[in-house]
């Protein structure tokens, strides 16, 4: 008995995924547990298993296609068992299918609505889209059609889009506008009402790229449209709503890092004299996480999540940390940093944001920590402010160390100043409590050596 | 170019038919020795006398159906309502008798009639006597439903539904009895199903007719010092329907509201923005909008029945969410 094969749930907050990648084709036999498929979700790129063993009768969707959790996406049964009522059973794609191996029709009387719907060339994820431009006037009609539009088929974790699969808001006005140009309104930010687009979004879309005045010069960069995938896609809308919900304050404090300098610089030593070949090297962040772990466990105010009507202490210590990747960023988690070893809490994060760079960290990786630090001091920024990872309460901004003029006992000295900002949900975390979290922090990080006296 | 009030310009179009034709007569409530209930049939008893301006008893259902009678034998009434309020009693006569009569004749019958009267609300005059009907009657197939909303149009329309041989449901505003306008002093008929660009816009199309007119040119007035610019279609009657018209300033505008001093309910407004979606689709750029009197019987307070008709403020508000 043929069964079909769903788009799983692979993490807690997945609600739909995108095949990156068929494992296995039609015709290999497959067992529970094998690999299927390499699945986009809203946060990295993971396996898909099978549940049932048999043979891939029938792959339903293509590569590049979006699912929602839930829906069909390939059929496993016994060599030549008949599926064909399996398959007329499926509900309707949505949207004319792009791939070769669609054994629907298409309904021959469907007209195009706008060049969007137009079938696209078989297979051709549409990495990024280029605007077409007008050489000269706005009202000039373009002849580009949207398939002539140049596409990037590079993987750097940019969703493709499977063409015509969205609908488009748009007055009746615009889509006979954009058919008339040959604009995608897929292009095109609707101002109207509920996102709408409007006559006027399509001929400011028209008129987006410089206007040659000099018919002679067709030197214009193309505006570059690039779609959203999972990952940006959940950023967006996370931090939108924390920016929006929490109600933000904000702590500076510098620290004299002179003595977090030259200890991290004695570990480093140490390092190398035990092992010559393989040293780990430890970086400032390493040691700013076990400073702030241990803080932390001694302030249990900061280490919280508002919960509605509770507000949760965690009895837990486990440090997010940002690490940006190619097209947005993950927080691996250090968990109960506070009682591992510098060292320890060194090797995690390198292997961890390697994984979180090559897109194979797991959700339980990434997800439940209870406060998170975001490090921008290799680029050089003194100080920032960073927008608080909910459901925690505070997130700890880290500059870079800079040569800065401090005073010791009444003359100006050169210092080694870090700039530390923690941005604090008020709803938990008062002005004071936050304040004394950063005097400890910046004690443990002023003289390092008390990090052997706290777990 | 005299100026006449609305009222007055009914009565020279009267008064001009009858002298032309002598088998025009008027009939109904307080027509003739009271002058007519608003004062539109004002001299005619002492200019055609009681054969041809007839005072009758309250019995809408009565002289209705005498003026059908009589129209099928020849004559050419003009059967005058005091508020259309009343012509309910009178509707049957008016649905299954006149507006069928040619129809169910095979063309025999001509039914040359014209039904006139206050229309609208007036002002405190309660649920009773403040409604607008002429949906209901451009509902029914065979009538001709003119609304007019200037003294000139008045004159130009009433002459031509006294000259057509349908029946015609002429319904006046009652509130504007009283107001002034030009009216050219030369003879002049407006054939029915012309309609006419009040107001020359831009950026959206308002339909309207009868008294909503005012509405929607204090409401242009108010949006211009916005930089809003309003075209205005007075569609001075129903049926027929000046549906090229609308199609033309959609077609400019790209946007449409219908303003009317009736219920929502399967008000014609309704029909129009119909006929705009189904006929001038590809050029909205919004969905068409209506502006109409909220949907409950009319109160009788003074403070209740402003706020129940549509005016200025209100289509301002709709035509500012429109293009925002």
């Amino acid at each position: 008995m043929a069964k079909i094969q769903e788009m799983t749930q692979l993490s807690p907050t997945m609600e739909e995924g995108t095949i990156v990648k068929w494992l296995k084709q039609e015709g290999d036999s497959v067992n529970p547990g094998d690999i299927l498929a390499e699945v986009e979700t809203d946060k990295a790129v993971m396996e898909m298993e099978a549940y049932d063993s048999g043979v891939l009768l029938k792959i339903i969707q293509t590569e590049g296609t979006k699912l929602k959790v839930g829906e069909a996406l390939a059929i496993i049964g016994k060599p030549g068992e008949d599926i064909s009522s399996l398959l007329s059973n499926l509900p309707k794609p949505q949207s004319p299918k792009n791939t070769s191996q669609n054994t629907t029709s298409r309904n021959e009387k469907e007209v195009p609505s706008s060049p969007s719907q137009l079938p696209a060339k078989e297979n051709v994820p549409v990495e990024k889209q280029i605007l077409p431009i007008p050489s000269t006037a706005a009202n000039q009609a373009l002849t580009k059609t949207p398939q002539e539009s140049q596409t990037k088929d590079t993987n750097n974790g940019f969703t493709s889009v499977t063409r015509g699969s969205l609908r488009v808001l748009a007055s009746p006005l615009a889509k006979s506008i954009a058919i008339e140009h040959g604009i995608d309104l897929h292009q095109v930010i609707g101002t109207g009402p509920e996102g709408r687009i409007t006559k006027k979004d399509v001929l400011d879309s028209l008129q987006k790229g410089p206007r040659a005045t000099n018919p002679g010069i067709v030197t214009q960069t193309p505006d570059e449209v690039v779609n959203l995938n999972g990952m940006r896609k959940t950023i967006a809308k996370r931090l939108t709503e924390s920016k929006q919900n929490l109600p933000h304050f904000y702590l500076n404090v510098d620290v004299n890092a002179k003595a977090l300098e030259s200890f991290r610089k004695e570990i480093n030593e140490f390092q190398a004299s035990q092992n010559p070949d393989s040293a780990i090297k430890v970086s400032l962040n390493d040691i700013i996480v076990k400073a702030t772990a241990s803080a932390l466990k001694l302030h249990p105010k900061v280490n919280a999540s508002f919960q509605g009507e509770t507000i949760v202490q965690y009895g837990r210590v486990d440090v997010g940390i940002a690490v940006s990747i190619d097209g947005g960023l993950l927080t691996p988690v250090i968990r109960d940093a506070n009682v591992k070893s510098i060292l320890q809490i060194s090797s995690e994060v390198k292997e961890l944001a390697k994984k979180a760079r090559d897109r194979k960290l797991k959700p339980e990786e990434f997800s439940n920590g209870t406060f998170t630090i975001s490090n921008l001091g290799m680029y050089g920024i003194s100080r920032f402010t960073a927008i608080i990872n909910e459901p925690e309460s505070a997130i700890l901004a880290v500059g870079s160390v800079e040569d800065k003029p401090v005073v010791e006992n009444g003359s100006v000295v050169a210092g080694r100043i870090l700039s530390l900002t923690l941005s604090c949900d008020h709803r938990v975390i008062d002005g004071a409590v936050g304040a004394e979290f950063l005097k400890t922090l910046r004690s443990f990080l002023e003289k390092p050596n008390l990090l052997l006296a706290v777990g | 170019m005299a100026i006449l009030t609305y009222r007055e310009a009914l009565n020279r179009a009267m008064v001009e038919e009858m002298e032309k034709d002598p088998l025009i007569y008027l009939m109904g409530e307080e027509v003739g020795h009271y002058q007519g209930a608003y004062k539109v049939s004002q001299g005619m008893l002492d200019k055609f006398g009681e054969e041809r301006v007839i005072d009758t008893p309250i019995s809408e259902n009565g002289f209705a159906g005498i003026g059908v009678g009589s129209a099928m034998v020849g004559l050419r009434p003009i059967i005058e309502f005091m508020t259309w309020n009343f012509s309910l009693v009178a509707i049957d006569q008016i649905i299954n008798s006149a507006a069928k009569m040619n129809y169910m004749s095979g063309g025999q019958f001509p039914m040359p009639i014209v039904f006139r009267g206050a229309g609208g609300a007036g002002g405190r005059l309660g649920a009773q006597h403040s409604q607008a009907f002429e949906s209901w009657y451009a509902h029914c197939p065979g009538l001709k439903v003119v609304c007019p909303a200037t003294p000139k149009d008045a004159y130009g329309l009433l002459k031509s539904s006294i000259r057509d041989n349908n029946p015609t449901i002429f319904i006046e505003s009652e509130v504007l009895y009283g107001s002034k306008g030009e009216v050219p002093d030369d003879e002049y008929t407006i054939p029915l199903g012309l309609g006419e660009i009040k107001r020359k816009g831009t950026d959206i199309t308002l339909v309207t007719w009868s008294r909503a007119l005012s509405f929607a040119l204090e409401a242009a007035e108010i949006l211009e010092k916005e930089g809003i610019s309003v075209e205005i279609v007075d569609l001075r009657s129903l049926r027929p329907l000046d549906e090229n018209l609308i199609y033309e300033s959609v077609k400019k505008t790209n946007r449409a509201v219908v303003v009317e001093e009736g219920w929502p309910v399967a008000g014609f407004g309704a029909q129009i923005s119909h006929l705009i979606q189904k006929n001038a689709f590809s050029y909205l750029d919004h969905p068409v909008e209506r502006v109409t009197q909220m949907d409950v019987p009319m109160s009788y307070a003074a403070n209740l029945e402003r706020m129940s008709l549509p005016n200025a403020n209100r289509v301002a508000d709709t035509i500012r969410e429109m293009l925002r």
